[in-house]
């Protein structure tokens, strides 16, 4: 993925879409979105430019827990179905990490199931106390997705953060990898976080920002926008937490009004509305979640107005 | 807000309730029908453990060993794949069998001779090891499991770990440092056990 040319990708596939698919496949592109015959998705993609100039779709997919399988056969046939409702969606962002059990080989079991090289952004991390296993795992992170070169790696919770930024960006700098990243979900980390930010040449920056978590918005959004460094909403239900909790809740008719069509779509819709945010991860096991998560990736933006009114009903609930 | 008040318990594990419960499914699919020589290994081991022969207390230890270390490497084989600390849990099991086979030799073996009249450890004792091998597999059908998920002894950790408890709370030990020999013997399972209620009170509060 990492080496082809997004935008004609993109292209490709807006055009596969139109043509119920075929012409994906006809192009050579190989990996043609399969679905969307049943479920038409009408709009563009929103997307947003990243550090080296091209677009990303704006809602990606974690899968902490949601993809720990294991080498459940059953499970992971399931999962394949969740990965391709988000590539027929138009999603490219799958964010991962060894941390995660495995996840990591069961989102290449997915991809490989799916076939046809589909137009993945591969972000995983890297997650070791020992600060020279850095190629390593981003070998084994290769391994497992069943990629010739990650997209992203980022340094997990910053654990032994200093040599593994180093080797990381030596790998950039020698084209073995297109960007790097730090991550973290607490809030004590963050002026670690910014530290790194304004001294270290990263690509991207993963925190935890959710309409009931908006400590992000204080320093670290200002400072991406700033810099340039790609923002990476993590948890952005506050692991299922919040959507549980809306979810109880009847959608607002003001919010129909405004062109948001469901919860997951109004939780996510409001990080992505933020100028300084390029993807926000919602992690699910289940296809009819994926299909509602997705539905932010399209329709308008709330503007600033309605931010605060999507905030303020937040809050009374 | 701090995030680290938006975490719950269940954030503390790297799964979900369904992985965990489709281990318990996949392993007794992927081994039966060998349940039913496990079954028979079983009953050999209680009878030969309530017998008079020394030899036959010897046996009867070795094979609760053998259970342990199956579990060890059966059970958390497959458990690994979801949960990275489970090599260390299949340790722990590691050395419940080791334990074990010490007390096959050159400890006296495995012998289930309690007095007349049962003092009350006896009696704690049965309850638990009729708990483990009858009433827990029972309770998980109960609580909803299909048939191939629920958690058998000798299979899975929790009915192994409460049956030996209990066989080990009948068990007659030697007068000398029979006190500590059983705390020794009983530490692992124990161990075993918490870890397993944490790990239920955080899926259960998912
Ligand atoms: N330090 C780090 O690097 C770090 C830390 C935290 C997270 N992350 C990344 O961020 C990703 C997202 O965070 P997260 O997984 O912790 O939490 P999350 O995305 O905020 O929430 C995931 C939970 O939301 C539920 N869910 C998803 N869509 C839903 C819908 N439409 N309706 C109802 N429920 C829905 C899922 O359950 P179902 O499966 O039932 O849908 C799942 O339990 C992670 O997977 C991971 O990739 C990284």
């Amino acid at each position: 993925m990492a080496e082809t040319d997004l935008s004609r990708r993109r292209a490709l596939q807006l055009a596969a879409a139109g043509l119920g698919g075929t012409l994906g496949a006809a192009l050579g592109s190989g990996w043609a979105p399969a679905s969307l015959g049943a479920e038409p998705l009408d709009g563009e993609c929103i997307t947003r430019p990243l550090p080296d100039g091209q677009d990303l779709p704006a809602i990606g997919m974690g899968t902490w827990i949601t993809f720990n399988v294991g080498s459940d056969p059953e499970a992971r046939t399931q999962r394949t179905e969740v990965l391709r409702a988000f590539l027929d969606a138009g999603g490219e962002l799958v964010d991962s990490s060894p941390m995660y059990g495995s996840s990591e080989a069961v989102v290449g079991h997915a991809l490989a199931e799916i076939g046809g090289n589909p137009p993945v952004f591969a972000a995983s991390k890297v997650w070791t106390p020992d600060g020279d296993a850095t190629a390593e795992q981003v070998a084994q992170s290769e391994r497992r997705w069943g990629l010739a070169r990650m997209d992203l790696m980022q340094v997990h919770n910053l654990v032994a953060w200093e040599p593994h930024l180093e080797h990381l960006l030596d790998m950039r700098e020698q084209g073995r990898l297109r960007f790097v990243g730090i991550t973290t979900s607490h809030g004590r980390r963050h002026a670690e976080i910014e530290r790194i930010m304004r001294e270290w040449p990263i690509d991207f920056v993963q925190a935890s920002y959710s309409l009931a978590n908006r400590e992000a918005e204080e320093r670290l959004l200002p400072l991406a926008g700033e810099r340039g460094i790609a923002f990476i909403a993590n948890r952005p239900f506050q692991g299922g937490r919040l959507i549980d909790r809306v979810k109880r809740h009847p959608f607002p008719d003001w919010a129909l009004e405004a062109g948001l069509t469901n919860w997951a779509d109004f939780l996510l819709k409001f990080l992505i509305a933020h100028p300084a945010v390029t993807c926000a991860i919602p992690a699910t096991s289940r296809v009819e979640h994926m299909r509602e998560n997705m539905t932010a990736l399209r329709g308008p933006l709330p503007d600033e107005r309605l931010r605060r009114r999507m905030a303020e009903h937040l809050r009374a609930r | 807000m701090d995030t680290w008040l938006s975490y719950r318990p269940t954030d503390l594990l790297m799964f979900s309730p369904g992985s965990y419960a489709r281990l318990f499914e996949r392993l007794n699919e992927a081994i039966w029908p060998g349940h039913w020589l496990l079954a028979g290994l079983v009953l050999a081991m209680l009878s030969l453990a309530a017998s008079r022969h020394e030899a036959a207390h010897r046996v009867a230890a070795a094979l609760l060993a053998a259970a342990w270390g199956w579990v060890a490497w059966r059970f958390f084989g497959l458990y690994a794949e979801i949960n990275l600390a489970a090599p260390w849990f299949a340790g722990l099991f590691v050395i419940q069998a080791a334990a074990l086979l010490l007390l096959a030799w050159p400890g006296p073996g495995l012998a289930l001779e309690p007095p007349a009249p049962p003092r009350t450890r006896h009696w704690l004792g049965l309850g638990l090891a009729l708990w483990g091998l009858l009433l827990h597999p029972f309770a998980w059908l109960v609580a909803g499991r299909a048939p191939a998920g629920t958690e058998l002894v000798a299979i899975a950790p929790d009915p192994t770990a409460i049956t030996t408890i209990g066989l080990l709370l009948m068990a007659r030990l030697p007068r000398r440092r029979g006190v500590l020999l059983r705390g020794l013997l009983l530490t692992p399972p124990a161990i075993w056990l918490a870890i397993s209620a944490l790990t239920w009170w955080a899926l259960l509060s998912a």
